[in-house]
């Protein structure tokens, strides 16, 4: 192994240990020039030693390395990915990886989804943006060995010794010129026993990793001809929409159809039973010619629901109750304090493609075509709900229109399963929209109490005390184990998921950060970046508020209490592409936020207008170091999406419940960002890579980009932003 | 009964409730799939296709009233094997995430370029609002339309 290979978890590992050493801690002090004491250096937190990207690879790499790439005879190489395309660009990534260690034209891949395989055990998650940084290692060493086989092969075809055959663009090149296609040789290869040495490429032979790429699908979209679950030939698969209850938690109580069955057109009624110990609510079915047909005849039906377990709950109440549970702040009172409380609404996904999939069930066998980021949980709940074995069930990955955390869940499927069965014809089903937002899987509602104090000029104490709904991880991480234990205690998922994200990049002397939940029937679910979103989010709007409490620049505070090198590097580059401080109109501000997880780390500047009706995002600069940067401009595309989902959040999302049911049924109603809150300049610059593997960058710039869109507005208007969306409660 | 329209520059007759939503009567009836279903209130522009030229939404539009018309989805938009110049800089400018809206997003580009062919930002608020893209595609779609207008774009 070269350094360059020396595997970052322990460095990582090492320097949380460092951190913690009151040697360094002071020499930090020192070379800020500032010679004050160093306030007591907090211990390390949970994440600096081992994070959710920690145990989701180390508990999935023993089947990583089972990955289907396959070079056929015309020279094309077909790879199966074993992740879920929602988007992101996973398929054009790790295709990125195959191409460049394999030494092919990117243009020769033939990049597809791999479908539910049991035997991957955790090693099919699309989760905790970990995909490309997990395949990393394999598709490396996978390849490597693959080249040796055709240099050998080649070699015994060409009569060549190996040390004179190297391989290039897809074929295997003597010193000679002599030639020979991958695809001639890939049968020969595939059985020889290798004699030339498999050589692991290092970062300064990539061709192709690195620059940046077009989606491999990009064509396909913008010609409409990307088939998504909906658009797939199943042939006779017929629309199939569903109605859910009145209130959450409710049941069916009974069911008049006959004005619904009266419409023409109309195939089928069913009443399904989802599966409640999943939340995958149980539902009355209607299936149609078409789905406009079914959607009349689903608003057709009359159906009587049982009163449900949150009727009694309304907002108010929630609150109250959350109130009730939060953990204490202990700090003592002092003068340069800032205690403050905060809340976030329940808010869902609403991927443009709504809860979809297709099903065609057969007496001794079934197949499900569906967008699924833990197919092997939906592969199993599938099987069980339809009394079958795994093995009789087929489960299709599909990619799909968008997930954010949505398709970490798989009702669609299992009811699409249901309803296949009990008429004994293929369905395609959708969730309508307003079944998607009345029902879908939420981030939880949230408040926050958080006090933090400070002496001397340095923060001496952090207390965030968060109180939310329960979030739902009965899915698991895609094996079986941390299925059954997420299934049985998932309070306990939670406080877990929770330690192993939540901490602060900051020296912040005595840290708290805690989690309280209470259980209800709205379904939740971990949504992109999970509970950073709602704690980091605030963290970030609290740093800001303290520098300014103490007389500080906003990016100077941040410069003399970050954690690393790193850090202080990615708030730099972003202070400096965004021009922090540049002079502004009356009613415009700046706003600067970072955030560190994934192994990343991310800085968005945000330039926010509130002299109309509305506020708008004028401007936003994002600095990324992603470790090992890929795709530039994949991961230039999530960084600036991922800036519309923070403006959403603190100005325009939030859900409400009344009495037991979720008020909101639309885009109407449930707004997101739209083109006209979009900046005219937006711009995301890359660092030079830190490291030799890449971080994720998914979900990584939700909370930066929710801090900085709050801080400028709190700039811009002077107030303290507290109750979220902004633009109906006012702060 | 039977409705006559035209449809990606073929002539089609369906013979159905000329209420039906032509979003349905394409996608379900003529297997037309490059437009897709988002909210069926008109409210995200995932179907957005255009009659006569002009981009509307096919969710909430009787089929009975394109009788004689001309329909033309993503699916016929480049008349061709070849792209039409809006989706050649949707691929230039990297648009697409997830792609699901995209389709949408590029007839009402096309939509507004016909009637505006040097819209300001002002003028691609207006005609996009309507058009939801939950990746937060805006900005690279917005780069996309000036690059079709010969505009230059700001920032990457």
């Amino acid at each position: 192994m070269t350094a360059l290979d020396t595997p970052i978890e322990r460095r990582t590992i090492l320097k949380g240990f460092l951190i913690a050493g009151p040697t360094l801690a002071v020499a930090v002090r020192v070379g800020l020039g500032d010679g004050a004491e160093a306030f007591p250096t907090k211990s390390p937190e949970v994440p600096d030693v081992q994070d959710l990207t920690d145990i989701l690879i180390t508990t999935g790499t023993p089947t990583y390395y089972d990955l289907m790439i396959e070079i056929k005879p015309d020279n094309r190489v077909y790879l199966e990915v074993p992740r879920m395309e929602v988007g992101q660009g996973v398929k054009t990534s790790i295709g990125m990886l195959v191409a460049d260690n394999l030494d092919v034209p990117l243009e020769n891949m033939d990049i597809t989804l791999s479908k539910a395989e049991q035997k991957r055990a955790a090693g099919q998650l699309t989760g905790g943006s970990h995909s490309v940084r997990s395949l990393w290692d394999p598709v490396r060493l996978i390849c490597a060995q693959m080249r040796a086989r055709l240099v050998t092969a080649a070699s015994e075809k060409l009569g060549i010794p190996v040390t004179a055959l190297r391989t290039e663009d897809g074929y295997v090149v003597a010193t000679s010129g002599e030639k020979v296609a991958y695809g001639e040789i890939s049968g020969a290869a595939a059985t020889i026993t290798p004699t030339a040495v498999p050589h692991v490429k290092n970062s300064s032979e990539f061709k192709i990793i690195g620059r940046g790429h077009h989606r491999e699908d990009a064509a396909r979209i913008v010609t409409g001809t990307m088939p998504y679950a909906l658009d797939l030939p199943v042939k006779g698969a017929l629309p199939t929409v569903v109605a859910l209850a009145a209130t959450h938690g409710a049941s069916v109580v009974s069911i008049d159809d006959s004005a619904a069955k009266a419409i023409k057109g109309v195939i089928a009624v069913t009443h399904i039973p989802g599966m409640p110990e999943f939340l995958i609510p149980e539902a009355v079915a209607v299936t149609a010619e078409t789905f406009g047909i079914a959607k009349k005849a689903k608003n057709a039906l009359k159906i009587q629901w049982s009163a449900g377990p949150m009727d009694n709950l309304s907002d108010p109440q929630i609150d109250e109750v959350l109130n009730g549970i939060i953990d204490k702040v202990t700090a003592p009172d002092t003068e340069q304090m800032i205690d403050a409380k905060f809340r976030w609404p329940y808010v869902c996904h609403i991927p443009m493609e709504a809860n979809d999939a297709v099903a065609d069930v057969r007496p001794d066998s079934a197949e499900v075509w569906a967008g699924c980021k833990i197919p092997l949980t939906a592969h199993r709940n599938i099987a069980t709900t339809l009394g079958m074995k795994v093995e009789q069930v087929t489960l299709h990955v599909v990619p799909s229109g968008g997930s954010f955390g949505r398709r970490l869940f798989h009702d669609p499927l299992i009811h699409a399963a249901q309803v296949s069965q009990r008429i004994g014809k293929p369905v395609k089903l959708t969730w309508l929209r307003e079944e998607d937002i009345k029902h879908g899987r939420t981030r939880p509602v949230s408040i926050h109490h958080v006090r933090i104090t400070a002496q001397n000029g340095d923060i001496s104490s952090w207390e965030h005390r968060q109180a939310c709904s329960e979030m739902d991880l009965r899915h698991g991480f895609g094996d079986i184990i941390s299925q059954y234990i997420t299934e049985y205690n998932n309070a306990g998922a939670c406080q877990y998921v929770f330690l192993h994200t939540q901490k602060l990049p900051y020296k912040t002397g005595y840290t708290a950060l805690t989690l309280k939940d209470k259980a209800w029937a709205k379904p939740t679910g971990a949504f992109r970046v999970v509970y950073s979103g709602q704690v980091g989010s605030i963290n970030e709007i609290l740093m800001d508020e303290m520098a300014r409490k103490l007389g500080k620049d906003e990016v100077d505070f941040r410069m003399g209490l970050l954690d690393s090198d790193r850090h202080r590097a990615v708030l730099a580059k972003c202070a400096q592409e965004g021009q922090w401080g540049r002079k502004l109109p009356d009613g415009v501000a700046q706003g600067i936020a970072m955030h560190d997880e994934y192994k990343s780390i991310v800085a968005y500047l945000m330039e926010i207008d509130v002299r109309g009706k509305e506020p708008r995002m004028t401007r936003c600069t994002v600095a990324v170091d992603n470790g090992f940067c890929v795709n530039p401009t994949g991961t230039a595309s999530s960084l600036l999406g991922q800036a519309m989902d923070g403006f959403a959040f603190v100005f325009r999302a939030g859900l409400h419940v009344d009495n037991g049911a979720t008020r909101e049924s639309n885009y109407h109603e449930y707004k997101w960002s739209r083109m006209f809150d979009s900046a005219p300049e937006m711009s995301c610059h890359i660092l030079p890579n830190s490291n030799v593997l890449p971080g994720g960058i998914g979900e990584l710039g939700i909370p930066a980009a929710t801090g900085a869109a709050a801080n400028a507005w709190a700039r811009a208007t002077g107030k303290q932003p507290r109750n979220f969306p902004i633009n109906e409660y006012g702060a | 009964m039977a409705i006559t329209f035209t449809l990606n520059g073929h002539p089609v007759t369906v013979d159905v409730d000329s209420d039906e939503e032509l979003l349905w009567v394409l996608r379900d009836r003529l297997d037309v799939h490059g437009l897709k279903y988002g909210c069926g209130m008109g409210l995200c522009g995932a179907c957005t296709s255009h009659i006569d030229g002009v981009a509307h939404r096919m969710c909430i539009t009787p089929v009975g009233s394109v009788a004689g018309r001309r329909v033309t989805t993503i699916d016929g938009l480049a008349g061709g094997d070849g792209l039409h110049p809006v989706q050649q800089a949707w691929i230039d400018n990297d648009v697409a995430q997830c792609g699901y809206c995209q389709a949408g997003q590029i007839m009402q580009a096309v939509s507004l370029l016909n009637q505006n062919p040097h819209p300001t930002d002002a003028d691609i608020d207006e005609a996009m609002g309507g058009n939801l893209c939950r990746c937060g595609t805006y900005f690279r779609i917005r780069s996309a339309i000036k690059q079709v207008a010969g505009q230059p774009a700001a920032g990457g």
